[in-house]
C-alpha cells in the first residue's frame, strides 16, 4: 500500500488519542503522537512568561484514496471550523505525490540546539507568525563524536514548527536568521516544506 | 492556560483533605468554628501557593537544573562534574531553613553537638552523596550497589546510637530534601542523562534524590557515634509549646509572611547563584530562556511563601487539635484508619511529589502516568501513617517497622526494573515533605501527647516511615508494570507469528 499523504493535527495535550482513534476508524492504519509545547499569544501572559502549554502533534500517513475520509473524520472529531481555534490540521505530500492546488501555506521547520526555541518563536511572532509548536528532540551521535567513559554524548535539540502564510514566510525566515544568538556556525538548520491542505480546528 | 490548569489540579488534591477535616470537625472531633475558618483560609493559601510553585518549578528550576546537568556532561571534564556535584550539594543544603531549625533543636537536646556542627555535617553528607550520585552515572556503578552500601552503613551506625538520635538522623533526611532542593536535584539528574546516547540513560535520569537523601542520615548517625547525646529531651515538644500561643489569626499571619518570605528566599538563593555562575561561565543560555528562568524562580518563591504560610497557620493547628481530641477519646483506634486515609490524601498535596510524578511522566514519554504513580505512593504513605498511629497507641519500637520495610525495599531492588527502583528511592525522600511534616506530624504529636506516648520519638516515627514505605510500594508497581509489558510483548509476538 502506498501512503501518499502525511497528515499533521496539532491539538491541546490529551486530545491526540481521540483524534488518532477517529483517524483509524476512517481508514488510517495507525498514528504517532508527539508531545510538543506552544505559547499563548496574549501579551500580558507573554510578559509574565505564563504562556507555555502542552500540545499533541498527531502524525498519520494515509493513501490518496483515504485522504478525504480521514481528513473529514479528524475535523469532525476536533469539532470542525469554529470561532475559537483548538488547533490546526494540515496535509503534506509524501514521496512523489502530485501537488494539489496550493492553499497558501508553508511549513517552516527549524532544528536548533536546546534553549533557542523560545527566542525563535518570539522573533517569528513579531514577523507575523500566528503560532508555532516546539518539540523536544535529540541529535544522533556521529561516529566522530567524542566518547565519555564509553558513552557517546549527543546534543539535545529543539524542533520548531511554524505554519506560515506563503506571503510572509520569507519575512519570518529572515527574522529568525537575524537572531543574534543564532550566529554560531553549526547551531541548527532551517528549511521549508509545502503544505497542500490546511484547516483550523475548533468548536 | 497552564496556571489555571495547575490551580484546578492542586485544588483537586487539597480539597479532599479539607473535606475530611470538616467532616471530622462536625462529627467525632468537634473543633471551634474559628479554627475551621482559619483552616479553610489556610487551605486556599496552600492551593494557590502550590500552583504558583509548580508553574515556577516548571518554568525556572527544572529547566535550569537540566540545562546545568547537560552542560556538565557535555563538558566531559570529570573533575568539573564531580566538583560541581559536591559544591551544589553543599550550598543548596546549608541554606535550607528547616535544617537550621533542626540544628537548634538538636543543640538543645544533646550536649557536645552544636547547631553549626550538625548543619555542617549534614551539608557535607549531601555534598558527598550528590558527588557519588554523579560518579555513579559516569563510571556506570549500579544504583542498587550504592543504595545497599549506603543503607548498610546507615543501619550499622544507627544500631549503635541512642533511639532519640536515630530519630534526629532519619528526620534530617526528610528535612533536607525539601521542596526547594528536590526539583533542582531531580532536574540535574535528568539533564546529566539527557545528552547521553545509551540504553541506561533513561533509568539513570532518576535516583539522584534517593542517593542524596542517604547523606544526611549517615552524617548525623556518624556524628552521634562520635559524641553520644547525654540528655534525651524532646525536640518535638519545644515545637509544640511554640505554636500554642497565638495572638489572633491575622496578626499572626502578618507576622509570619515576611518571616517565611525571607526563609524561602534564603533557601532558593544558593540555587539561583549556582545557576547564575554556570550561566556566565558555561551555559550561556539565550535571552528569552534566561528571562523565563528568572520568572520561574520568582513564581516558585511566591508560591512557597503562600504554601508555607498556609500549612503553618492552618494545617498545623488543625492537625494537632484533631490528633489530641481523638487520642484522648475512648475510641482512639479510629486514629489508625483515619491515619491511613489522611496519609493517602495528604501525600497528593506534597509539592515535590508533583514535580517528581510530572517528570517521570515526561521522561517515560507518558508510559508511567501520574495517577498510577500517585496511587502507589498514596498506598505506601497510607500504610506508613496507619502503622505509626498503631505504634503510638501501642508503643513498640520503631525498629520493628523500619527494619522490615527497608529490608524488603533493598531486597526488591534485585527483581524490580531499574527505572522503578530509582523512582522508588527518589519518592522515599520526596514523600516526607512539608505536608507530612506539618499536618501528619502534628496529628501524630497531638495523638501521642494525649494518649500518653512520647511525642518526640513518635513524631519522628511517622516521618521515617513515610520515607520508607514508598520504596516498597513503587518497586512493587514496577514489577507489575514489567509483567504486563511482558504480556503485551508476548501477545504481539504471537499475533505476528500467526500472520505468517
Amino acid at each position: 500500500m502506498n501512503y501518499e499523504w502525511e497528515l499533521h493535527a496539532v491539538v491541546p495535550h490529551g486530545r491526540g488519542e481521540r483524534l488518532a482513534a477517529a483517524a483509524r476508524k476512517a481508514g488510517a492504519r495507525g498514528g504517532t503522537i508527539l508531545v510538543g509545547r506552544g505559547e499563548h499569544s496574549s501579551p500580558v501572559l507573554r510578559f509574565l512568561e505564563l504562556t507555555e502549554y502542552e500540545k499533541d502533534v498527531l502524525v498519520v500517513l494515509v493513501s490518496a484514496a483515504d485522504l478525504d475520509r480521514v481528513w473529514d473524520a479528524l475535523k469532525a472529531e476536533a469539532g470542525g471550523d469554529g470561532k475559537k481555534s483548538k488547533g490546526i490540521l494540515y496535509a503534506q505530500p509524501s514521496g512523489r505525490t502530485q501537488m494539489e492546488a496550493d492553499n497558501g501555506h508553508e511549513l517552516i521547520t527549524v532544528i536548533v540546539n536546546r534553549g533557542y526555541a523560545e527566542d525563535i518563536m518570539d522573533r517569528a511572532r513579531k514577523a507575523g507568525a500566528k503560532g508555532g509548536t516546539i518539540l523536544h528532540a535529540r541529535g544522533t551521535g556521529k561516529p566522530e563524536d567524542e566518547k565519555f567513559f564509553g558513552v557517546a554524548i549527543v546534543p539535545e535539540k529543539e524542533e520548531v514548527l511554524i505554519l506560515a502564510d506563503t506571503d510572509n514566510s520569507a519575512a519570518i525566515q529572515e527574522a529568525i536568521l537575524a537572531l543574534p544568538c543564532l550566529t554560531t556556525p553549526g547551531i541548527g538548520i532551517m528549511y521549508t516544506t509545502r503544505v497542500s491542505r490546511f484547516a483550523q480546528l475548533g468548536r | 492556560m497552564n496556571l489555571l490548569k495547575t490551580l484546578r489540579e492542586t485544588a483537586l488534591a487539597v480539597l479532599p483533605v479539607c473535606a475530611i477535616v470538616c467532616i471530622l470537625a462536625f462529627t467525632i472531633a468537634p473543633l471551634e468554628t474559628a479554627l475551621i475558618g482559619e483552616f479553610l483560609f489556610g487551605s486556599s493559601l496552600v492551593i494557590t501557593g502550590l500552583s504558583f510553585f509548580l508553574n515556577g518549578a516548571e518554568l525556572g528550576i527544572i529547566p535550569a537544573g537540566s540545562y546545568l546537568g547537560a552542560a556538565l556532561t557535555r563538558s566531559r571534564k570529570i573533575l568539573l562534574i564531580l566538583g560541581s556535584g559536591f559544591v551544589i550539594g553543599f550550598f543548596i543544603t546549608i541554606a535550607e531553613p528547616d535544617l537550621h531549625i533542626l540544628g537548634s533543636q538538636v543543640q538543645e537536646i544533646s550536649e557536645g553537638i552544636t547547631a553549626n556542627s550538625l548543619i555542617l555535617s549534614i551539608s557535607l553528607g549531601i555534598a558527598v552523596f550528590l558527588l557519588l550520585a554523579l560518579a555513579r552515572v559516569v563510571f556506570h556503578i549500579s544504583f542498587r550497589f550504592l543504595i545497599i552500601a549506603g543503607y548498610a552503613a546507615v543501619f550499622a551506625a544507627a544500631s549503635r546510637i541512642t533511639p532519640e538520635f536515630v530519630a534526629v538522623a532519619f528526620d534530617s533526611g526528610g528535612a533536607t530534601t525539601g521542596p526547594m532542593t528536590v526539583p533542582f536535584i531531580i532536574a540535574l539528574g535528568i539533564g546529566v542523562s539527557a545528552v547521553r546516547e545509551d540504553k541506561s540513560a533513561l533509568e539513570d535520569s532518576f535516583g539522584f534524590t534517593g542517593i542524596a537523601s542517604i547523606g544526611p542520615i549517615l552524617a548525623v548517625a556518624l556524628l552521634g557515634l562520635l559524641r553520644a547525646p547525654q540528655k534525651a529531651a524532646l525536640a518535638a515538644e519545644t515545637a509544640l509549646s511554640v505554636a500554642v500561643e497565638t495572638p489572633g489569626f491575622f496578626a499572626e499571619l502578618l507576622h509570619r509572611i515576611p518571616e517565611t518570605a525571607a526563609h524561602v528566599f534564603l533557601a532558593l538563593a544558593p540555587i539561583a547563584c549556582i545557576i547564575l555562575l554556570f550561566q556566565i561561565f558555561f551555559m550561556k543560555l539565550p535571552p528569552k530562556q534566561t528571562r523565563k528562568i528568572a520568572f520561574g524562580f520568582f513564581y516558585a518563591w511566591l508560591g512557597l511563601v503562600f504554601f508555607f504560610t498556609g500549612t503553618e497557620t492552618a494545617f498545623v493547628p488543625a492537625g494537632r487539635a484533631i490528633g489530641s481530641i481523638l487520642g484522648a477519646s475512648e475510641s482512639s483506634w479510629i486514629l489508625i484508619p483515619l491515619g491511613c486515609l489522611l496519609g493517602a490524601i495528604v501525600v497528593c498535596a506534597e509539592p515535590a511529589i508533583w514535580v517528581l510524578t510530572e517528570q517521570v511522566e515526561e521522561i517515560s514519554a507518558g508510559n508511567i502516568r501520574k495517577p498510577v504513580l500517585l496511587t502507589a505512593l498514596a498506598l505506601g504513605v497510607a500504610a506508613a501513617v496507619g502503622l505509626s498511629m498503631f505504634r503510638i497507641l501501642e508503643g513498640f519500637s520503631i525498629w520493628l517497622l523500619l527494619l522490615p520495610f527497608y529490608g524488603t525495599a533493598l531486597g526488591l531492588t534485585f527483581v524490580t526494573p531499574r527505572l522503578f527502583t530509582a523512582i522508588a528511592f527518589d519518592s522515599g525522600g520526596v514523600a516526607s515533605g512539608p505536608m507530612a511534616s506539618t499536618f501528619i506530624l502534628s496529628l501524630a504529636i497531638g495523638a501521642a501527647s494525649s494518649s500518653g506516648g512520647n511525642p518526640g520519638t513518635d513524631g519522628f516515627g511517622v516521618i521515617a516511615l513515610i520515607a520508607a514505605t514508598p520504596l516498597v510500594t513503587i518497586q512493587l508497581l514496577g514489577i507489575l508494570y514489567q509483567r504486563s509489558e511482558d504480556r503485551v510483548l508476548a501477545a504481539g509476538q504471537k499475533s505476528k507469528e500467526a500472520l505468517r
